[in-house]
């Protein structure tokens, strides 16, 4: 444990040359060195209108930070939100998660928590309905400290135990915020135990919301969502209905909560 | 101070204390004496070190102290006393040697602003002292805007005693008062915050009074975190020490606190639950000190961002901030840190002021905590610039052992104890 | 590597500082660099190393004897340990020996015995 995150810190501080609080031109254009970004833009030409990433400009706890993505969009049929991509550009597998968003999710906002392996810049793409792309970036400096040092206790048996927050009541034409917590240790895939022997990964690598039968949100998640995964979204639910939240992991365990929303 | 030879020094010393002694509070105009002027914003660790070592490496320049209080309450060993095991009255340290012994003119006042471009800081009595270059140790805020239903007012109720003062007291009285069988329920927050492992050390020392005084009494330590600093080692203590009397229940646990209402003693989690304390103790989010904000070197992280070389503000050039109130990670917020990042900026202001290159820069941490008054545990470290970023040296640092004896763990409280009185004595000087 | 770069630089630095001044003959390092980095040791051994106590004084006691120790407990060879291994880990062989130096240079204060 000791070894891992000082090779960490060492990688963090090195990799944070040239960082500064107000990022450089070269920093914000980071994401056009990133395959996957460039392959969902395809020829779109992005703007980074309404869409904002709120992310520590420092972490002294990379494998846990807090992360907001939200966008300044109206979410009706006509127009709204899509999709929200997400993805560090030095960690091992740079796509962190994906989220796909209805009108039913009311408002276009996620706040998850990811791991960062070194200092880095953080990409979010969102896509509209009509085919128009907003990108954002943020840099985070990853300091890790022996003063903050981590237990890793994980027992298997909490695996796929979950916890949610849903309003028992919303008012019409509002949205209201859902919580989700799943206790799982997401594995990332690329540690190696004691024998030098790589750990294959294990993570929950899908989460899906419906009202009823109306999908709300799905997400896709990697490596890089933090251990025990955390998803606020918003809800802006039409009638009175069954909220319905389902979890999938790489050994096709699945979690499925149920709670009933009233509309008033 | 290379090759300055010491007949010379003499004279400077002489004439810096000259100037000092005479004071100039009346005369902003004039900067300083011939080796400059610096004025220090905050007698702390960070700012009374500061002042203390400019004095050292260079007496021909003025330091001027602003300091409001007569007399500095540390954090550090502020537990013992909720705990009943030192007096307040041991937690305090006046001025009297840096101005007697080291020169420092101390200015017992609060710093209205700060105007960057003119330089020079004005005091609540509207009157003006100019710098050459200021040193800020402002420390931390508390945060009341981060959690609902806590402010200033909610504190009195619900006391947060992360600064050593009044709301010690309060929190001490509580504690005091509190039924037996009651429940401590202590919430932390998300780093970074001032003193890591210090929700810990006091929940353990609060255990040690509870078990001591009132033995059916409980403890809930509602953490916005999923680890913390010397995990292993308390809780290996909580075990061996309290039994079960602490639960501990982290960020994914639903340990989160989002909402206080201090009148009820009551808070409540992220995924809804409430929970109620006989006596509820709230440490919030905090944030750099007020006068950082002012003098503008605070980020939208709400610290300060410095050049790690020198610890001077990234955004304000003459401006040097340490202690808790920078961001310094991977050096965490604590009075050892603060009193080894002041010293390394006392020696770049001086070879500013000289017109040389800062020296290189090491610094080191200990943080040794108490779970009861004859077991301590320590994590240390030393840090460098590696590659412009403030680094610990690899294969350096770490914490104790666990599974150590009780001889090992008496040792480190001793040391402790030891530390406390020598790192004190390093900040403002022998005891009067 | 980049540590050694930075202190390869910051010599560079000095010793130009100390060619342009009267102290040229000095092959000493820097003595501000030694007494900053011995200002590691004070926030526990009190300042210039003259506190007692639990914490052993440094000041005046002999080069060997502070040279050994520190080695030791680099070396992880000193029963009982607790922070100084995690310490002196920070240092090299070049830190340890300007260390011992410097308070063996210093005399012991009049509370403590010198050794």
């Amino acid at each position: 444990m000791m070894s891992r995150r000082k090779i960490l810190c060492l990688i963090g501080a090195g990799a944070a040359v040239g960082f500064s609080p107000t990022v450089p031109a070269r920093t914000r254009q980071q994401w056009r060195q990133l395959e996957p970004v460039l392959e969902l833009l395809g020829d779109a030409e992005p703007t980074p209108k309404g869409l904002k990433m709120e992310l520590p400009p420092v972490s002294e706890n990379s494998s846990a930070i807090p992360l907001t993505v939200s966008v300044d969009s109206a979410m009706t049929a006509e127009e709204h939100v899509e999709s929200i991509h997400l993805f560090a550009n030095r960690n091992p597998n740079p796509t962190i998660a994906a989220f796909r968003l209805t009108p039913l999710t009311g408002q276009a906002r996620i706040s998850t928590r990811i791991r960062l392996s070194e200092s880095q810049t953080v990409v979010a793409v969102a896509r509209t309905n009509h085919g128009q792309y907003r990108v954002t970036t943020r840099d985070c400096r990853v300091a890790g400290s022996g003063c903050l040092m981590r237990n890793d206790n994980h027992d298997p048996r909490d695996d796929m135990q979950f916890r949610i927050r849903v309003p028992e009541t919303v008012t019409r034409g509002e949205d209201a915020e859902v919580l989700t917590l799943i206790m799982h240790p997401m594995e990332t895939g690329f540690r190696e135990d004691e024998t030098g022997r790589r750990i294959p990964r294990l993570i929950v690598h899908s989460f899906t919301a419906h009202l009823d039968a109306a999908p709300v949100l799905e997400a896709a998640f990697n490596s890089a969502i933090s251990a025990n995964p955390y998803l606020r979204f918003h809800l802006r639910p039409p009638h009175s209905g069954t909220l319905e939240m389902q979890w999938e992991d790489d050994l096709g365990r699945t979690a499925k909560a149920r709670a009933a929303v009233r509309v008033s | 101070m290379a090759g300055v030879p010491i007949s010379r020094r003499a004279v400077l010393r002489f004439l810096g204390l000259g100037v000092a002694a005479l004071g100039a509070r009346g005369f902003p105009a004039i900067a300083g004496g011939d080796g400059g002027h610096v004025v220090v914003v905050g007698g702390g660790f960070g700012g009374a070190t500061a002042a203390r070592y400019i004095r050292r490496f260079d007496p021909s320049i003025r330091v001027t102290l602003v300091e409001p209080r007569a007399r500095f309450y540390t954090c550090p060993f502020s537990n013992l006393y909720l705990a009943g095991l030192r007096s307040f009255d041991k937690l305090g340290h006046g001025y009297d040697a840096l101005r007697r012994i080291h020169g420092v003119d101390v200015v017992p006042a609060w710093v209205e602003d700060v105007d960057t471009v003119a330089r020079h800081v004005r005091l609540r009595d509207g009157s003006r002292l100019a710098y050459d270059r200021l040193l800020l140790s402002p420390g931390v805020d508390m945060d009341w805007q981060a959690l609902e239903g806590y402010d200033a007012a909610a504190s009195e109720h619900a006391p947060h005693a992360w600064k050593a003062g009044s709301q010690s007291h309060r929190l001490r009285r509580q504690l005091e008062a509190m039924d037996d069988g009651g429940v401590f329920i202590l919430s932390a927050p998300a780093n970074p915050y001032r003193c890591p492992p210090g929700p810990y050390e006091r929940v353990s020392l609060i255990a040690h009074f509870l078990k001591r005084h009132k033995p059916r009494s409980k403890i809930l330590l509602l953490d916005a975190k999923d680890g913390f600093s010397k995990q292993p080692l308390f809780m290996e203590g909580w075990q061996a020490l309290y039994g079960g009397m602490i639960e501990w229940v982290g960020l994914s646990a639903d340990g989160r606190v989002l909402r206080v209402d201090a009148r009820r003693r009551e808070v409540e989690t992220e995924f809804g639950a409430r929970h109620r304390a006989a006596v509820l103790n709230v440490v919030p989010p905090q944030k750099a000190g007020l006068i950082a904000h002012r003098a503008g070197v605070t980020d939208r992280s709400g610290w300060v961002p410095v050049k790690p070389e020198t610890f001077e503000s990234r955004q304000v050039d003459n401006v040097y901030v340490v202690g808790d109130a920078t961001v310094a990670a991977p050096m965490p917020k604590s009075a050892f840190c603060a009193n080894s990042q002041a010293r390394m900026a006392a020696a770049a202001i001086v070879a500013s002021l000289q017109n040389r290159a800062p020296p290189e820069p090491v610094w080191a941490n200990t943080c040794y905590s108490l779970l009861a008054p004859e077991y301590g545990i320590s994590v240390a470290g030393v840090y460098r610039l590696i590659d412009g970023e403030i680094a610990e040296v690899p294969n350096s640092g770490g914490i104790s052992p666990l599974e150590a004896g009780s001889d090992f763990r008496a040792r480190e409280a001793r040391y402790a104890q030891r530390w406390y009185a020598s790192i004190c004595d390093d900040t403002w000087g022998p005891r009067g | 590597m980049a540590v050694k770069q930075l202190r390869w630089l910051a010599a560079g630095v000095v010793s130009g500082l100390v060619v342009s001044t009267a102290h040229a003959a000095a092959a000493e390092p820097d003595p501000r660099r030694t007494e900053l980095l011995a200002g590691v040791c004070f926030s526990c051994h009190g300042t210039d190393g003259r506190h007692g106590g639990d914490f052993e004084p440094l000041a005046g006691r002999s080069y060997e004897a502070l040279q050994d120790t520190l080695l030791a407990f680099r070396a992880d060879t000193v029963p009982g340990a607790t922070v100084m291994p995690r310490l002196v880990k920070g240092l090299d062989e070049d830190e340890i020996r300007a260390l011992a130096r410097y308070f063996s240079s210093l005399e012991a204060s009049s509370a403590e015995v010198s050794r």
